[in-house]
């Protein structure tokens, strides 16, 4: 029983990194066109986020955990608007290197894993219920 | 008669520990399906002969107050190996297949299953056996 707790709170961690996994893309999806407002400033830069397997001495077994937040370092891509409060001198202005394709498919990603770590809490829980079950 | 010293039961509640811990670790490859560089682990396969075996645990002498018995709760006590020949390695060095994770989690519950309907048989039997009506 001790083990299917271990196992329980392991999927929990899972579940706990994939939600936060979840929040930096939704905050990539809606800054994906949050621009600087100062002439020739940078827009907002993409957020990523880092897991890592490590050993949880409380709980005595390895698990998962959010290692730290990063920025994507890549360029943001340029387009000509001279109109534009943003732009610089030569009139161009630097957009957000968020691709929201990418946003899309790494949420689809969380998502599916987010789904496999809850139905490894539901097979766990059938196993603690059979053993419960023993008593009746 | 002591219940828990017949062999059966023993061994039914060695394979309970072993399903049980064999869960914790198909949980670990599940919720480490996305770290980049992971390797899925899974717990050699439970042997029969070494089953058999009567292991007797061995306990450390407690001559004072303050001295501890070592106690084997929270420690892995079958063998963890790495997953070899993964079919599926991402770009990122991770090889956990999630569907077959599922596959060894669903054989778990189902070898956890049959043990428990196991040990409930052998409970009626004993019932049986004391007589009265069950």
């Amino acid at each position: 029983m001790a083990d299917l707790k271990t196992s329980i709170s392991i999927s929990a961690a899972g579940l706990r990194v994939q939600s936060q996994r979840m929040k930096v893309i939704a905050e990539n999806i809606a800054n994906a066109d949050s621009l600087a407002s100062t002439p020739g400033g940078s827009p907002y830069q993409r957020k990523t986020i880092h897991f890592k397997n490590e050993f949880d001495k409380a709980l005595g077994a390895n698990t998962i955990r959010v290692a730290r937040y990063g920025v994507d370092d890549s360029a943001f891509p340029i387009k000509h608007d001279p109109g534009h409060p943003a732009a610089n001198e030569a009139g161009y202005v630097q957009h957000p290197n968020v691709n929201t394709m990418i946003e899309g498919l790494d949420m689809r990603e969380a998502q599916r894993t987010y789904e496999a770590n809850l139905s490894a809490i539901e097979v766990t829980k059938s196993m603690v219920s059979r053993t419960l079950d023993l008593l009746r | 008669m002591e219940l828990s010293k017949t062999a059966l039961y023993r061994m039914m509640h060695a394979r309970m520990g072993y399903l049980s811990e064999r869960q914790a670790v198909l949980s670990q490859n599940v919720a480490n399906a996305d770290t980049p560089g992971y390797i899925p682990k899974d717990l050699e396969p439970l042997n029969f002969k070494q089953q058999m075996q009567n292991k007797s645990t061995v306990s450390i002498a407690t001559t004072h107050a303050n001295h501890m018995q070592l106690s084997m709760t929270g420690k892995q006590r079958y063998s963890v190996s790495t997953t070899q020949n993964s079919f599926d390695v991402q770009p990122g060095g991770n090889a956990v297949v999630l569907e077959e994770e599922m596959l060894k989690m669903n054989q778990t519950a189902m070898d956890y299953q049959t043990t428990t309907s196991m040990y409930r048989k052998m409970n009626d039997m004993v019932r049986t056996a004391l007589g009265g009506n069950n």
